[in-house]
């Protein structure tokens, strides 16, 4: 048997539904008495215990049936939930990732909750004495359409006929309120008459149509029909390798075409020309519709925080907020898939370092709470992520102290690379949480990695911000290459603001542009020209990072072209500001330049 | 063309009464298992129309058979082959993903019933 799929099935539905129970956690620290968050805490228990059963992780299955059965109790009993409970259901899903984990290694029998077992089982005493519950189900009988079954007198095994046509229900909206209750449906006295309330829009025929089908009904009671509403979007779940594949074939037909585009050009036959200016087209709607199958919305990576920011903020005595802005943007999943470890390495920070303890933020005048802002918004290609405390500030004082670092006048961007060196750390002790200096320039480092950049502003007491800038789409973007000597290199345009003629005949450090004095760059070779170059002008990019400019002398402009992007290793000595290679449609190599690293090798 | 069944029971004897039966009413039998585990495989395997699943097979009950099958394709169309005395079995099983039940001994009106009933 297969057994990897299902394991690896097992592990993401179940991180998946782990997530959603720490938000329901969460949820439910926030209203005690709520029942939702009880109730879909339970499901995704159960379904995660199902599935472990189902694997034969026994230790897991044990761990999640009695955390689910505390749950059961809580509900059956009408008991609310204390802190204290709330707080062994946390510990219960933590020890459940990690029975996860194990179990997914072959290492079930490995997992230790023998305590939590104990805790679980005894924190609400003894079970009461089976009594029994038609108040439960006459409370809950107002809500949904009241539905009457009678199952054909005789048949055979009617608690499993009755099973389905509950589930046929079910498959229809929410069955409440079942009398007699499918535990009782067991019982020899059960004569197939049963009743429950569908949450539904169905209409009553379509109800009766589909409750008859279960076979064996003799009849079906509905009461109240409502209107049909039209049904949500169909989704359908794909395996990322899948996708993976197609945006590779997509990226391979789109250098395909630009070789045939070429080849075109030059043979000037208009028929040609039109066929391919048409495939052009759909190519390119091609491309779009398989990048967006890729997107993910951020919101995705914004779940997984609330847990460790109260974790730590509790464990480090400090009361901090933490909002979430923009959770509707989309990124590449692939990015998306990595985004949460470098944010969390970021909210580590704000929390450790930044956000100071109530008392000495009320000294400072400020509200006791912290408040950590991650916002996320598009700005042409690329999306822009910020974390935003309120806190003290990186102590430019002690950075100066211990680096020797002045401030660049133009802004604190130099800041940045400082404290991003491995190893440096401001922090007075060295904390289990952060302060290893290993956080800031991990974040850097995968930034850069996917195509992007990362910025620090902070103000001494009143907070720092960390913007990140990433590509919308990895797979393919549309770049402007450009030729130095021999060599060819691709602006990612998402980052030109416009190209512009750099005069060569007089020695100048910048230009004027859009009102403003912009310096030029000659990194990739000086704006003079080799000698025999008689041009009293050189074109120039001028490249745009978050509003930073400059332009960047250049030989050639050659023109606008879709590059396929893949993350590649650069070996060593290889230009910092050099961000990756691909292949173009005529099959020569060109270098994949990183503006923000150009811009910052400017800065004084 | 006919529509395709898997038969999965531990005993020859009822995946050939079975197949018989279904073969004689037009059904295609494409592939049989004789566990639950290899219920699972052939499943994969040959995406068949419907399956007819025993409960208590070596290796892997039907139950946890039809529990794997539905992980991967919840529409999977499983008719279980239970026993007198199963019924809280069959209730579970139909509670994993099973859409139908028939009852040992077996009248071929009935699981042909059933059969229809499934594949509409």
């Amino acid at each position: 048997m297969d057994a990897d799929k299902y394991v690896s099935l097992f592990v993401s539905e179940s991180r998946e539904h782990l997530e959603q129970c720490t938000a329901q956690l969460l949820e439910w620290e926030r209203s005690p008495t709520a029942v939702e968050p009880r109730d879909a805490l339970f499901r995704s228990i159960h379904t995660i215990k199902g599935m472990s059963a189902t694997l034969g992780f026994g230790r897991l299955t044990q761990l999640l049936h009695a955390t689910e059965h505390l749950l059961a109790r809580l509900r059956d009993e009408g008991r609310a939930a204390t802190s204290g409970i709330i707080d062994l259901c946390f510990r219960a899903v933590d020890v459940a990732e990690r029975g996860v984990a194990l179990a997914a290694s072959g290492e079930d029998d490995r997992l230790d909750a023998v305590v939590l077992l104990t805790e679980l089982e005894s924190v609400l005493g003894p079970e009461p004495v089976e009594t029994s519950r038609p108040l439960a189900a006459a409370a809950a009988a107002s809500d949904g359409r009241p539905i009457r079954v009678q199952l054909r007198p005789g048949v055979a095994m009617p608690a499993a006929r009755a099973a389905i046509v509950l589930r046929c229900a079910a498959s229809l909206g929410e069955v409440l309120a079942i009398d007699p209750t499918p535990d009782e449906w067991l019982r020899e006295s059960f004569d197939g008459a049963f009743t429950f309330n569908l949450r539904s829009e169905a209409t009553g025929n379509h109800l009766r149509r589909v409750l008859l089908s279960a076979g064996d009904v003799a009849e079906v009671r509905v009461e109240g029909d409502v209107v049909q509403r039209p049904r949500g979007k169909r989704q359908v779940k794909v395996d990322m390798d899948r996708l993976d594949r197609l945006v590779r074939l997509t990226g391979e037909i789109v250098v395909a075409r630009g070789r045939i585009a070429t080849i075109a050009d030059g043979l000037g036959d208009v028929g040609l020309e039109a066929a391919g200016h048409e495939m052009s087209r759909l190519i390119g709607e091609l491309q779009a519709a398989v990048l967006s199958a890729r997107m993910a919305p951020v919101a995705e990576v914004y779940e997984r925080f609330a847990r460790p920011v109260r974790d730590l903020s509790r464990q480090l005595g400090k009361s901090v907020r933490l909002d979430l802005d923009g959770g509707e943007i989309e990124l590449d999943r692939a990015i998306l898939d990595e985004l949460s470890e470098p944010l969390l390495h970021l909210l580590r920070n704000a929390i450790d370092h930044g956000i100071e303890n109530p008392t000495d933020r009320t000294a400072a005048g400020k509200p006791a709470e912290g408040v950590i802002t991650v916002s996320a918004h598009r700005e042409r290609n690329t999306v822009v992520i910020t974390v935003k405390d309120d806190g003290r500030g990186v102590d430019e004082e002690a950075v100066r102290a211990r680096t020797g670092w002045s401030a660049p006048r133009d802004g604190s961007s130099g800041l940045l690379e400082v404290i991003a060196k491995p190893g440096f750390s401001t922090a007075r002790a060295v904390t289990d949480v952060s302060g290893r200096g290993v956080g800031i320039d991990a974040v850097v480092h995968w930034t850069r990695s996917r195509g992007g950049t990362t910025e620090l502003g902070t103000r001494w007491g009143v907070g720092t911000t960390v913007t990140l800038r990433l590509p919308l789409a990895v797979a393919i973007i549309p770049a402007l290459l450009v030729g130095v000597t021999d060599h060819r290199f691709a602006v990612p345009l998402g980052f030109v603001a416009e190209t512009v003629r750099l005069p060569t005949e007089r020695q100048l450090a910048g230009i004027a542009f859009r009102g403003d004095r912009v310096p030029i760059l000659e990194t990739l070779g000086p704006r003079r020209g080799r000698d025999g170059d008689q041009r009293t002008w050189r074109p120039g990019v001028v490249i745009d990072v978050g509003g930073r400019l400059a332009a960047l002398a250049v030989d050639t402009l050659l023109g606008q072209e879709d590059i396929v992007v893949g993350p590649v290793d650069a070996p060593r000595g290889t230009p910092a500001w050099i961000n990756g290679a691909t292949i173009l449609a005529d099959g020569r190599p060109v270098l994949i330049l990183d503006p923000a690293v150009l811009i910052q090798g400017e800065a004084p | 063309m006919g529509q395709t069944v898997l038969v999965c029971d531990d005993a020859i004897f009822m995946r050939t009464m079975i197949a018989d039966i279904l073969s004689q009413a037009g059904y295609e039998v494409v592939g049989e298992a004789e566990t639950g585990v290899q219920a699972v495989e052939r499943y994969r395997q040959l995406k068949p129309d419907l399956v007819t699943m025993d409960i208590v097979m070596p290796d892997m009950s039907g139950i946890e058979a039809v529990r794997a099958i539905c992980l991967e394709d919840p529409d999977a169309r499983i008719l279980m082959c239970s026993a007198m005395g199963q019924q809280a079995l069959v209730v579970e099983a139909i509670q994993a993903g099973a859409k139908d039940f028939i009852v040992k001994p077996f009248q071929p009106s009935r699981v042909l019933e059933a059969v229809q009933r499934l594949l509409g």
